[in-house]
């Protein structure tokens, strides 16, 4: 039995030390390859001032060209809209732009049925999880992850977690430096034609009566000084309860609009709530022409 | 519990503490330990399901000890009789009730008569072919007189509910576990380690081999409509080395964690795709189901004797019912009778036991006609998984007609982002290693152990996919 013990302990000794390994390594590589994800690019960015800001969910990520947006107005612009983003994910944005001390002109916030919903983005957390070590994410996370601890303090469990989109594979393309498939000074990640033939999308049928992260966000512009202008993005014209947006120009009287722009453009999107590139085009132009300063 | 799970990490221990250092001197307090063990092991899953394990455990002990005192042939039989309707009611009910009220309003409305379809809200409680199969193996040996029934309740118990192989096997004989109840164990060193070597080469089966390829197979069965020909014929050589790697790990940990405790299970895989031909498949695939399909059913039904008649309906009789072990579903069935086609004319020309020994006995390398025989074995045996993860016959036909039809054969990007052919590589590294050790029980014994266990623990620390758990596929049978 003790032969036995001795063999066991080494076994999970044996363990430990990969662990501790795996994590120095993986770590090492996110914290120094080039960006392949927004949050990455955001955290090694150089720039001290980015004049146009986008936050979002997918419909802020596949529907504003930023590059568009410079070559129209002159102006530095970016897209940090995340696949699956919530509202305390745009608060978290705002907060990196802080802690980078970014300065903007303007922050423009897409927002519509997630008014309604409490939660994270997995895919942003799973970018975030690597930058564990930064203040205002770790505090994200401690806030928000029940397993905030296992993923801070034990080795290498981060990696496992969220292994789908920081495992081996992206470790493997960060190391060897391969580019990300969108322009990440950009952030723009185009769709392309249509999802599928029918387009039909459902709106939530009530409002929440208030959403303490818009508030919060609303404090933090304050504090910081920073410009917030809140938006929606256009949904196809077979969207139902599309009076969900008239409810939430109430309850944000400064909301911009666009929710019916392409209501007789189906062509424009790739489905119901997200635009394709000819949409995004489009609609950029329309944003930029509209809200922008045009004549630098 | 799941085995894969951080529950069981610290359930093990502690019962092995318990079990060698409190319980060591004292046998029947050790066999009590497992006993409890074992019902905290299923219960933690749901604990209502435990009344079942326990009520067929008092029926079959009951059964057994009646049948030893019974001399009377006719009672004996009614006794034999009470036993296997009362354990395939149980089966029937939880596993197939809802397939026969559906496959009957099927039939109606397929003869033009409108009928109101309404499904039971079943559970089907996990593990539950198994442990019946194993109870039933009791009884029937005990019928037999092929062995003695025990007295002890607690062994008896033991023996139907021991944890390592309760919920997805391998499906143990009485005959061969009972009386390791019975003996005094002594911890043994290597047995231990070879134990550990098992759990954690099974873990790397299951979550670097079954979990990856799951990942791969569930994108492209579930969107097979958009794949072409090469995406298809990987998604089902995918799901081949996933339910492979799935089963095939939990019984290696199944069968490790048994000999931490000092008993032996039987081997229920045996490098089954280096099989030359589908009889040689079915001697290493589930080997446990196998011989007890041949011992309790294809031998009773006249095995390969009698006329040709005879032994065709035997060999359909046994892969059909050994489908239909599997799920409540007709694809089981065609997977079944698939593979009873296969076998067939190997039993026809006398040619099923032409295989035999291990492939490429002595040498590295395998002849021509070696890598000819696996390939087409291989290739048979995809065809036969495509029913088995189709969710309907129609599905499985639709998959099969686009894979011969559309042939084009350009690497596809999946909607999980990634390329439709990047498994590959691993899945070559997994069979290489097979390949290499195929004369072992696990690769990790033998020489340079300790330097083949990290490595197999870094690959799966780095390979792993621990963020989606992946429930034991057999847990569903």
């Amino acid at each position: 039995m003790k032969r036995f013990l001795i063999y066991i302990i080494t076994t999970l000794i044996a363990v430990c030390l990969l662990l501790f390994m795996m994590d120095y390594i993986y770590s090492y590589v996110y914290k120094h390859a080039v960006p392949r994800n927004k949050v990455a690019n955001l955290l090694a960015t150089p720039l001290k001032n980015i004049d146009y800001v986008f936050i979002g969910s997918s419909r802020v990520d596949n529907t504003i060209d930023a590059s568009l947006i410079t070559k129209k107005t002159g102006k530095s612009a970016i897209n940090l809209g995340v696949q699956g983003g919530k509202l305390d994910d745009y608060y978290l944005m705002l907060q990196l732009l802080a802690h980078k001390k970014i300065s903007t002109d303007s922050v423009f916030i897409q927002v519509d049925y997630v008014y309604n919903i409490d939660g994270t983005s997995e895919i942003l957390k799973s970018n975030l999880i690597p930058h564990i070590n930064v203040p205002v994410i770790d505090t994200y996370i401690k806030e928000r992850d029940p397993n905030y601890w296992s993923l801070r303090y034990v080795p290498f469990f981060r990696y496992m977690k969220f292994d789908y989109k920081i495992g081996f594979r992206e470790f493997f393309n960060s190391s060897i430096g391969k580019a990300p498939k969108h322009n990440l000074m950009n952030g723009y990640s185009p769709k392309y034609k249509k999802q599928n033939s029918v387009l039909q999308y459902k709106l939530p049928d009530t409002i929440a009566k208030e959403n303490s992260v818009i508030e919060k966000i609303k404090a933090f512009a304050e504090a910081e000084e920073i410009t917030i202008v809140f938006f929606t993005a256009p949904f196809c014209k077979n969207t139902q309860n599309i009076a969900y947006v008239d409810k939430l120009k109430i309850q944000l009287p400064s909301l911009i609009d666009y929710s019916r722009l392409f209501i007789d453009r189906d062509d424009y999107f790739y489905n119901c709530s997200h635009l394709n590139n000819s949409g995004a085009q489009k609609f950029t132009e329309i944003f930029t022409d509209d809200h922008l300063n045009t004549n630098p | 519990m799941f085995f894969n799970s951080l529950t069981f990490a610290a359930f093990l221990p502690i019962v092995f503490i318990l079990y060698w250092f409190v319980f060591k001197r004292h046998l029947k307090s050790q066999n009590l330990l497992v006993l409890v063990a074992s019902y905290v092991f299923y219960g933690w899953w749901d604990y209502r399901f435990l009344s079942l394990i326990i009520l067929s455990t008092i029926v079959d002990y009951f059964v057994g000890l009646a049948l030893q005192k019974q001399q009377d042939t006719k009672k004996r039989k009614w006794l034999l009789a009470c036993s296997l309707v009362f354990n395939l009611s149980l089966l029937g009910f939880f596993k197939y009730a809802n397939f026969f009220i559906e496959s009957w309003v099927d039939a109606w409305q397929m003869l033009g008569v409108e009928m109101q379809s309404s499904s039971l809200q079943i559970i089907l409680p996990v593990g539950i072919s198994f442990y019946t199969f194993q109870t039933l193996s009791y009884t029937i040996d005990v019928y037999r007189k092929k062995m003695e029934p025990t007295s002890s309740f607690v062994q008896f118990a033991t023996y139907v509910a021991f944890f390592p192989q309760l919920v997805a096997g391998p499906i143990e004989r009485a005959s061969h576990l009972l009386p390791q109840f019975k003996i005094p164990r002594t911890f043994n060193f290597e047995t231990a380690k070879s134990g550990v070597h098992l759990i954690i080469w099974g873990l790397f089966q299951k979550v670097v081999i079954a979990d990856s390829c799951a990942t791969y197979v569930n994108a492209i069965f579930t969107n097979y409509e958009g794949m072409n020909s090469l995406t298809l014929l990987l998604g089902a050589v995918y799901f081949a080395f996933q339910i492979y790697g799935d089963f095939a790990g939990y019984s290696n940990i199944a069968i490790g964690v048994a000999r931490l405790l000092g008993f032996d299970l039987m081997r229920n895989f045996n490098y089954p795709y280096f099989s030359r031909d589908i009889a040689e498949f079915w001697r290493r695939w589930h080997i446990s189901l196998s011989t007890w399909f041949r011992d309790y059913l294809y031998i009773p039904l006249g095995g390969s004797k009698g006329s040709k008649t005879q032994q065709i309906r035997n060999v359909f009789v046994i892969f059909i019912v050994s489908g239909f072990w599997h799920g409540a579903n007709w694809t089981f069935v065609a997977w079944g009778a698939l593979n009873a086609l296969y076998f067939l004319p190997l039993l026809l020309l006398k040619q099923n036991r032409n295989n035999i020994d291990i492939v490429a006995g002595g040498r590295f390398f395998p002849s021509i006609k070696e890598i000819f025989q696996i390939g087409s074995t291989f290739v048979l045996t995809c065809l036969a998984w495509v029913f088995f993860r189709s969710s309907s016959i129609t599905d499985s036909l639709a998959y099969l007609e686009r894979l011969f039809t559309n042939l084009e054969f350009k690497k596809q990007y999946l909607n999980i982002e990634r390329y439709s052919v990047e498994m590959l590589l691993l899945i070559a590294f997994f069979l290489g290693v097979e390949w290499v050790y195929r004369q072992r029980e696990t690769p990790l014994y033998g020489k340079f152990d300790m330097v083949k266990i990290v490595i197999v623990l870094l690959m799966i620390i780095v390979f792993g996919v621990f963020s989606e758990h992946q429930s034991f596929i057999y847990f569903q049978f």
